[in-house]
């Protein structure tokens, strides 16, 4: 069953006089439960497919379904709220929040879906568990490693139990034995049913998808 | 290293300039306040070894008076045994008026002074001399000392008028000395005559308080020490007359708290206040040069790299600083002298020594060290940042050193909503107390009555009986102008001095024990029309009318509250009171009205009024008041040509509408809460930029986390909150800390306040509403900043 859904997606920025074309005429189907790798070169518009599919941006012309929903239909609202209902989003830096905890950098997108209190605690509790982090929920991100910060960032994508796992290049800040790490965890989530779109320029974490969608100065590219 | 500084300030000037103003304002705040401060409470006065000056006069707790000046006998007994003091002088305890012809009549102030006054004083005159034990003697040349004020506006300062001879009511007196600008004593005197030979030593007037006292202490004699000698000194006199001097104390305080009495603590207050704004403006400050640090930290770290010092760095810091504290001083400076003759011109004319002051060298001087400790704590503070990172990396990661740079960014936005609510705190419970003392019922019409004062010359008329009957001629022509309701002529008018007629009085049946605690009344005699036209409600009886004369039975109308203190009731009409002791003979009087209370010697005064019709009273009325249908203000045309139609000898002076009178009295608590107010309002200000600053830089620095928080879900909404709930939680643990500080410091205020408490929790509870609304209000443009965030570049660039 389609879960993404892409026709004619363009996406350009005014330089000057004219435009600088950042993804032409994109036309991606991802099926639910795929695990797919987006490819490219540095400067292709991989990133910024990806913030498009997190409806992190909203300025691009085409079609994009999500689950049967016409995105660009949506009010910002709605698409505020499909987003949080459906994306979960890995970043390259792991951008967890400084002065929070493990545990409270846990529950902040769940705090943002209205979860209520004592069912938000719980969930926490159940994902540091899942992800064998217990004995670092109080420590605050400076105080990991780039592996465990990581490991924390993926946790953080999938508490909210989102559909579909957004990740931009994941392990680009890793070494090769976290990022194996990190690659085995997203598997295991992969073969537990979820979504798995990853930004990533490594041949070896792309073997971990089933299919590859390769990009080059915005236009999809033969495999 | 200057030129350096400039070069790194003016390539991002927003920053700098808006410390600088911010800086300036402060300045200026401090510098006028420290100049005022300094010329009128802590200049030392033109007299010399001034500690050992102290001011005598003498209370009755029993009867309930606070303030009584000496009598002739007192005096005279204190100078002649009193081994601890080295002299005793006094003056009159009032100015009175006395005309001069120049040639036309300008009435001046005027006082008597006794012969060893102004060397007690240690004063030297500008010109000619003060002065000597010749000019007391009862057969001496008529001579007197003028100020420097009236020297200037009547003289056109000509320095031939000493040893010239001015007319003073129609008698020549030579001019021996005009005092210098800065010697004010006594006070608000233009005109001063040497006491003796006009002294009343009378057996008869022995014993009235009429007389201020001062005295020079010997070397090494502490003020308890001399205090207990005159008690013991001035406790024979109660043998002499035991009902003038029962219970009565002497008091012995430092001339200079006594010429400064409240404004003296209220100046201070207001200049430490005004360092307080200061401290604002510079933790202001402050927090941006942190900010710049924190934006520059790059630079700097790969600076240090390359092997500059800790010790360097933190010069071109302190360059900068100083070249922004020295720019702030110089704006500030030229603020402050506006504000200073701002100042001078609002400022009440009770307030000693108003006149002197001026920006001079130590004005500069404090500037220039103000602006000195400024610059030292920006960088200081600054510094606190830069150089905070442990390697390299960490020092060229900015999204770091912003994060730690943030909870002291907050800390300092916090303190400075902590000083605002102290000064906010002050300021309201200033103009709280403005407002009761305002609101207070001074007992007659605030509207459409004029008042005017009619000083007669001595020698004028005849006798008292002519001075009543031109009164009353002038009265009546006055009834019969046209736009004139009411007329009448008084003794004294309400808020005219702080001194009066006191009445020692026995109410019929009273005990002589009951008697001996009766308060002294406020005696006032006046003409027929006085109360109607002063607007001054009738209770119960009637008013003086014309049949109230020499011949008719001696009548009298009380205050509500002398009825209320001698009867509990006012249906006190056909009561008797007569003046003086149980078995004194004065005749009785009877009771025939009953008016409201009148604040006659202060707005916050209270006294038992008594008045008695001025055709069956020694005293003679002096001052006229006119109730007019339109603008009291042109009556006064009408009062001038009434009185030179009659008599064109009688000058009209002070001529004030009853509104202009309570406003005089009300001066100097609205000048105090207009400071405050503006100080609040200043500090409320830096304090919302503070927080706008603080919150706008957090905001830059963290649009990567906010960024993160969009792409977990956050809505706009939950952005906004969270930078709205930093300020938040800032501002009211501030007002927290803001309202403990506000309850400990405020302490100062207590003198100052009138109907209201400095612990009021509901004046606590508005400010520290005002001082989180101020925090929010500085966060909202930082919030929808925030909520605005494009996550993508956020994300991609850590930027907004």
């Amino acid at each position: 069953m389609t879960l993404i859904r892409t026709e004619k997606l363009t996406k350009s920025i005014p330089q000057g006089a004219g435009r600088i074309w950042l993804l032409r005429d994109v036309n991606l189907t991802i099926d639910e439960g795929e695990f797919i790798s987006i490819m490219g070169p540095s400067g292709a518009g991989k990133s910024t497919l990806l913030h498009i599919l997190g409806m992190h941006d909203a300025e691009w012309e085409g079609s994009y379904s999500l689950g049967g929903t016409r995105v660009e239909s949506l009010s910002a609202k709605a698409r505020a709220d499909l987003q949080r209902r459906t994306i979960g989003f890995v970043f390259q830096s792991y951008h967890l929040i400084d002065d929070l905890t493990v545990a409270e950098n846990l529950d902040v997108p769940l705090r943002y879906r209205d979860v209520p209190k004592r069912e938000r605690e719980s969930i926490v509790a159940d994902t540091l568990d899942r992800f064998r982090i217990v004995g670092k929920k109080d420590l605050y991100p400076s105080q990991l490693s780039g592996g465990q910060q990581q490991l924390v960032g993926v946790a953080r994508a999938i508490i909210s139990n989102p559909k579909v796992i957004l990740a931009d290049e994941p392990t680009g800040n890793l070494h090769s034995d976290q990022a194996r790490e990190i690659m085995d965890l997203f598997r295991e989530l992969h073969r537990g049913g979820t979504t798995i779109v990853q930004v990533t320029h490594s041949e070896e974490n792309a073997a971990y998808g089933g299919r590859v969608v390769r990009l080059h100065d915005g236009w999809v590219v033969p495999a | 290293m200057i030129a350096r500084a400039i070069k790194t300030l003016l390539r991002q000037p927003a920053a700098p300039v808006v410390a600088t103003l911010t800086l300036a304002l402060g300045l200026a705040i401090s510098i006028s306040l420290f100049t005022v401060a300094r010329d009128v409470v802590l200049r030392p006065f033109p007299f010399r070894d001034q500690e050992r000056l102290a001011a005598v006069w003498s209370d009755i707790p029993e009867r309930s008076i606070p303030h009584l000046e000496l009598t002739v006998a007192e005096y005279e007994l204190i100078r002649a045994e009193a081994k601890s003091l080295e002299d005793m002088a006094v003056q009159s305890a009032a100015n009175f008026n006395s005309v001069i012809n120049i040639p036309e009549p300008v009435q001046v102030r005027s006082n008597f002074v006794t012969r060893t006054f102004y060397g007690l004083l240690g004063a030297r005159p500008l010109r000619g001399r003060l002065f000597g034990p010749a000019d007391h003697k009862a057969n001496a040349p008529q001579v007197i000392v003028i100020s420097h004020r009236l020297w200037t506006s009547s003289f056109g300062a000509n320095p031939k008028l000493i040893g010239s001879a001015v007319d003073v009511e129609g008698q020549k007196f030579t001019v021996v000395g005009i005092l210098p600008p800065e010697l004010n004593v006594p006070a608000g005197a233009d005109l001063i005559f040497p006491m003796e030979p006009f002294f009343g030593s009378a057996p008869e007037h022995k014993h009235n308080s009429v007389l201020e006292g001062i005295a020079r202490l010997k070397p090494g004699v502490t003020l308890a020490a001399a205090q207990s000698e005159i008690n013991t000194i001035a406790a024979r006199l109660e043998s002499v007359d035991r009902d003038a001097y029962r219970g009565v104390r002497k008091h012995l305080v430092p001339l200079v708290t006594e010429i400064l009495g409240t404004t003296r603590p209220a100046m201070i207050t207001l200049f430490v206040m005004s360092l307080l704004v200061l401290a604002i403006a510079t933790f202001n400050a402050a927090s941006i040069f942190v900010a710049r640090a924190v934006t520059r930290q790059r630079d700097l770290a790969i600076r240090s790299a390359l092997g500059a010092t800790r010790g360097a760095l933190l010069r071109e810091t302190l360059a900068e600083t100083l070249v922004v504290a020295v720019t702030a001083a110089i704006i500030g400076f030229v603020l402050a002298q506006s504000a200073v003759i701002l100042l001078k011109q609002i400022a009440p004319s009770t307030i000693p020594r108003i006149d002197l002051v001026k920006i001079d060298a130590t004005t500069y001087a404090f500037a220039a060290a103000a602006s000195l400790v400024v610059a030292l704590i920006c960088a200081a503070v600054a510094s606190l940042r830069r150089g905070g990172w442990t390697s390299l990396r960490e020092g060229i990661d900015r999204a770091h050193a912003a994060q730690r740079s943030r909870r002291l960014l907050l800390l300092l936005a916090g303190v400075q909503l902590t000083v605002a609510l102290v000064l906010l705190a002050a300021a309201a419970l200033m103009i709280r107390s403005f407002a009761s003392i305002a609101r207070i019922d001074a007992g007659f019409s605030r509207e459409r009555v004029l008042t005017a004062q009619l000083p007669v010359p001595g020698g004028a008329f005849r006798d008292a009986a002519e001075q009543k009957r031109f009164f009353a001629t002038v009265v009546e022509r006055l009834r019969a102008s046209p736009g004139v309701t009411a007329a009448g002529a008084t003794l004294i008018r309400p808020l005219e001095l702080e001194v009066g007629w006191d009445w020692a009085h026995t109410a019929e049946g009273q005990t002589a024990d009951a008697q001996a605690k009766n308060p002294l009344a406020n005696l006032v005699s006046i003409t027929p029309g006085y109360l109607e036209a002063m607007g001054v409600p009738l209770l119960r009886g009637r008013r003086f009318n014309e049949h109230d004369d020499e011949k008719a039975p001696l009548a009298m109308i009380v205050g509500r509250s002398f009825a209320l203190r001698h009867w509990g009731t006012i249906d006190v009409i056909g009561k008797r009171v007569k003046a003086g002791k149980v078995d004194s003979d004065k005749p009785w009087r009877t009771i025939v009205g009953v008016a409201g209370d009148v604040r006659y010697r202060g707005l916050m005064t209270e006294k038992l009024d008594v008045y008695h019709p001025y055709r069956q009273s020694g005293w003679v009325p002096q001052y006229v008041a006119i109730r007019t249908s339109g603008s009291p203000h042109a009556a006064e045309a009408t009062l001038r040509a009434v009185v030179k139609s009659i008599d064109p000898r009688i000058p009209v002076a002070e001529v004030r509408t009853t509104g202009e009178l309570v406003d005089a009295k009300v001066a100097q608590p609205r000048l105090n809460a207009w400071i405050l107010a503006t100080f609040a309002a200043v500090s409320l200000l830096l304090s919302i930029i503070g927080v706008y600053a603080v919150l706008n830089y957090a905001v830059r620095n963290r649009a990567s986390e906010l960024g993160v928080r969009l792409a977990l879900g956050a809505r706009g909404g939950d952005l906004l909150r969270l930078v709205v709930r930093e300020a938040f939680t800032v501002a009211v643990v501030a007002s927290l800390a803001g309202c403990a500080l506000a309850l400990l410091l405020t302490r100062v205020l207590a003198g100052f306040l009138y109907g209201v408490s400095r612990t009021e929790p509901l004046t606590l509870a508005i400010v520290a509403a005002l001082v989180v609304l101020a925090a929010v209000a500085g966060s909202v443009v930082p919030a929808l900043r925030a909520s605005r965030i494009d996550p993508v570049v956020a994300l991609r660039d850590g930027t907004l």
